[in-house]
């Protein structure tokens, strides 16, 4: 759980860095002929865009996290309360950013094997 | 968790309507005033204050020292040096937190509405409860921190350029009315600092004379006390002296991160 400097730190880092990988995800996916099953998984099997949808499902998961933690922090005043709804947001992190980064890693061996 | 809606005992009601008694009603203005008595344990209530504009000084304290002189005078409300310096008479006119001593009647439209700083334990009238917000400022040590110099005759001198550091911060008056308008000092004003005192703290961290910046910087460093602070820069637009305590607060979190605390 991240408190202080480097919660405020990583919050803003991580803004930050979503701007670039949201613009190229935007431009990216506009090159796509057409929004297909079949297309999508070829878009995710390319190594570029294997490499940028990781750093962007970590990112944008922390960045989420970090958020609600704030949210949290000023709208529950209980300590209690407040610490287990921020240890849940804290797993839903790792198990949001597991679940996506293991699905585009099926994806990406999958047609790579 | 926060409370979205008032208690019963805290709905506010329509209170006394006061006519004026002036021959001339040529320039009437009406003060809604908010009024709360702890003794007598009813609902608080909003009384209504005609008042002859041409036979009242200027500023919205002029009209309601008239009031307590003239009409009613249980009206309880600070005030001291009427000029924009003491902050006693900080309160929340016509939907901004302010000085009713530097508000002019004639910058207000329609009907003056005086209420207490927003938020905040109401003690009688217009007057909070300060305790807790003076108790921050004292948490944050204000005043100087260094070694007794060695040459008692000596001075600590200042060059221009370091004085001009403390522009901006040390102007404060301590009114209150930026830290009542932050909503996160609304939801946390136990641990949240709050910008008025934040400003202060950033006074003494640039203070050059000051030896104890790191650990000014480390009391500060915690989730609630510092980084509650959003930048929303209500605190900005509220401050009657035109102060900036949001940039304050934004420099003492930008030296917590440079000084690797």
């Amino acid at each position: 759980m991240l408190h202080g400097k480097k919660h405020w730190l990583y919050h803003r880092l991580s803004a930050i860095l979503l701007l670039p990988l949201i613009l190229w995800c935007i431009y990216s996916l506009s090159l796509v002929p057409e929004i297909t099953y079949q297309n999508m998984v070829l878009w995710t099997s390319k190594t570029e865009n294997y490499i940028f949808l990781f750093i962007l499902i970590i990112i944008s998961v922390r960045h989420f996290q970090l958020g609600i933690q704030v949210i949290l922090e000023d709208y529950v005043s209980d300590k209690k309360t407040r610490d287990f709804y921020i240890k849940i947001i804290n797993i839903t992190y790792y198990l949001l950013s597991f679940l996506g980064i293991a699905s585009i890693t099926k994806i990406y061996f999958g047609v790579h094997i | 968790m926060a409370e979205f809606t008032l208690p019963l005992n805290s709905i506010v009601k329509t209170g006394k309507y006061f006519k004026c008694k002036s021959a001339d009603k040529k320039n009437i203005r009406v003060f809604k005033i908010y009024r709360y008595d702890p003794d007598d344990e009813k609902n608080p209530r909003v009384d209504s204050y005609e008042i002859d504009t041409t036979d009242c000084g200027p500023m919205v304290l002029d009209a309601l020292l008239k009031i307590k002189n003239e009409i009613d005078t249980t009206i309880t409300f600070r005030r001291s040096c009427r000029e924009g310096i003491c902050g006693s008479c900080s309160m929340n006119i016509d939907g901004r937190n302010t000085l009713a001593c530097t508000k002019s009647i004639d910058e207000i439209a329609g009907d003056i509405k005086i209420y207490p700083l927003p938020h905040m334990a109401v003690l009688k009238d217009l007057v909070t409860d300060l305790t807790d917000f003076y108790k921050q400022y004292e948490s944050v040590q204000p005043w100087l921190q260094a070694e007794e110099p060695k040459d008692l005759s000596t001075e600590r001198l200042q060059s221009k350029e370091e004085l001009a550091e403390l522009d901006g911060s040390d102007e404060c008056i301590l009114c209150a009315c930026c830290s009542t308008s932050c909503p996160s000092y609304w939801w946390n004003s136990d641990k949240y600092l709050g910008p008025a005192t934040l400003m202060q703290a950033y006074r003494w961290i640039a203070d050059s004379r000051d030896e104890h910046q790191k650990e000014r910087l480390e009391n500060l460093e915690d989730t609630f006390k510092l980084y509650k602070c959003h930048t929303i820069m209500n605190c900005t637009n509220a401050c009657p002296k035109g102060l900036n305590p949001a940039k304050q607060i934004a420099k003492i979190k930008s030296l917590i991160v440079s000084n690797k605390i």
